[in-house]
């Protein structure tokens, strides 16, 4: 049952449009956990899709449709207990989820029959989502931003020589240098995770199976 | 600006309207600055930085900065002979290798620190974790802070010891380093510290458990209590650093408060305890740039 969830999976990949699989990679320790199952079964029904559209039809900002696991996560976590509780304490009353529940029945259809209609739907609904969030940025005008990015200076201003001295045999020194000529690097994170070197944080979600 | 990989008519219309109106406001704004400026002293032509923010600030806001982050002036902690046999103290050396080494572990494993590293490399200001980041000696009232005389993130190592802590720490002290970065953050001026701490405690801290124990909501006191737990957070940070009355502080950060409060760059949601929404903000952050 497994195995089969894998090769799924990686049928479900090359069905995909090229530039998404990024977005589908880093998902992928995620997908193998959760009801691999349901995703491999879309997957093999739309590469089955007789009627695939050609590229013309293709809508412009199709990478902006995420997987469907995705919407029903979130559908599903809007309308959980503990998300209930959040939304009355930021805003005051309960979030409308019936945006969640549209885009992932458009992505049920997307995926499924390959209907343009409603992949645009799902990506004026993202686009929506974006303008709300930007929107909230752009009105803090507390404070100008800025045109021509921070000088050298502005950004490292020289540190006084005592505290310099200090840093020059320090962890964080000898991790900067192994940054600096290639030896270390910060890494993707989720493989940090799963590694585990030096244990779990205590406020990331930490459980997970393992496939194999 | 965030980089937009691939924009659509219809959203660049509705950003080039609310920068517009953003403009609008901006325009405004300045003109009435302008205004009252002629008839004070003159203008600052830029946000002040190094020595120009040191001769700017007052002498009794130094003073408290000074008593917080005693090692800020380069000299290192000498703990007192009672300090040591009774206060647990004697151990600096050992207290910043710990510290340095979780720092390192939080940059490598935390997604919600990594978001901020990232959006602070996409804009133009790369985090060297040793030039920006500083492991210290503090005041037992603080756990980090920001210095924006020399641009470092101050993790306290005798009062942050766990991962967590520090966590929460980076995130904080990352998002006053992001305003920076991005804006003509001037930190002499009260409104842009308080907006600036305002958008710390929204994205980084007030769950509800945190705001029942700091005292701005209870089991029966839950309706939107969570704009009260940021604005207190808010004002005790900018008295922290500041020398004013506590009502005045709290007047300050009520004045900008609509507006830092909705601004949620670069993390984008208001993180719930116990939920994805870490992860999700992360894998997000791609589509607005912060690769």
């Amino acid at each position: 049952m497994r195995l089969t969830g894998i090769f799924c999976l990686a049928d479900n990949i090359t069905a995909r449009e090229t530039n998404r699989n990024f977005f589908v990679e880093t998902q992928n320790f995620h997908l193998q956990t959760t009801k691999f199952s349901f995703h491999c079964k879309f997957a093999m029904t739309g590469s089955e899709n007789e009627k695939s559209p050609t590229e013309q039809d293709k809508p412009k900002h199709l990478w902006m449709v995420k997987p469907c696991e995705h919407y029903k996560d979130e559908y599903s976590d809007c309308r959980s207990f503990k998300a209930r509780f959040h939304q009355y304490f930021v805003a005051g009353e309960m979030t409308d989820c019936s945006g969640w529940k549209s885009d992932l029945d458009n992505c049920y259809k997307w995926e499924g029959k390959q209907d343009l209609e409603a992949a645009n739907n799902i990506i004026e609904s993202e686009k929506g989502r974006v303008r709300q969030r930007l929107q909230g940025h752009y009105n803090n005008d507390i404070w100008q931003p800025r045109k021509v990015p921070l000088s050298e200076a502005e950004w490292k201003p020289p540190l006084p020589p005592s505290i310099e001295k200090g840093y020059e045999a320090s962890f964080l020194q000898l991790k900067a240098d192994g940054i600096k000529s290639g030896e270390e690097t910060l890494g993707d994170v989720d493989e940090n995770i799963r590694t585990g070197a030096g244990g779990m944080l205590d406020s990331e979600q930490s459980s997970y199976c393992c496939i194999v | 600006m965030p980089t937009w990989v691939d924009c659509s008519e219809s959203v660049e219309e509705a950003l080039a309207r609310l920068d517009a109106e953003s403009k609008a406001n901006a325009a405004a704004r300045m003109a009435k600055k302008a205004a009252d400026a002629a008839a004070a002293a003159a203008p600052k032509q830029r946000p002040l930085s190094g020595n120009a923010l040191i001769d700017a600030m007052k002498s009794e806001d130094l003073a408290k900065c000074r008593s917080l982050y005693p090692e800020r002036g380069g000299d290192p902690y000498k703990p007192s002979w009672w300090n040591i046999m009774f206060g647990g103290e004697g151990r600096e050396g050992l207290d910043k290798i710990k510290c340095e080494r979780n720092v390192w572990q939080i940059a490598k494993k935390s997604h919600l620190v990594r978001i901020l590293l990232d959006a602070l490399k996409a804009s133009g200001c790369e985090v060297d974790i040793r030039r920006h980041i500083s492991c210290e000696v503090c005041d037992h009232s603080v756990t980090g802070g920001y210095d924006p005389i020399l641009n470092q993130v101050v993790v306290c190592q005798n009062t942050a010891r766990y991962q967590g802590l520090i966590q929460g720490v980076l995130t904080h002290e990352l998002i006053h380093m992001f305003d920076y970065c991005r804006n003509k953050m001037d930190l002499t001026d009260a409104k842009h510290l308080a907006c600036t701490e305002i958008r710390a405690a929204n994205l980084a801290h007030c769950s509800f458990l945190s705001a029942w124990t700091y005292g701005s909501a209870s089991p029966f006191n839950i309706k939107q209590r969570h704009q009260e737990c940021v604005k207190q957070r808010a004002t005790d940070s900018v008295l922290a650093v500041r020398d004013m009355p506590k009502e005045e502080a709290r007047e300050i950060v009520e004045s900008v408060f609509d507006k830092c409060y909705g601004d949620l760059e670069p993390i984008g949601r208001r993180i719930r305890r116990g939920s994805d929404d870490i992860r999700k903000a992360y894998k997000e952050r791609v589509y607005y740039g912060y690769i």
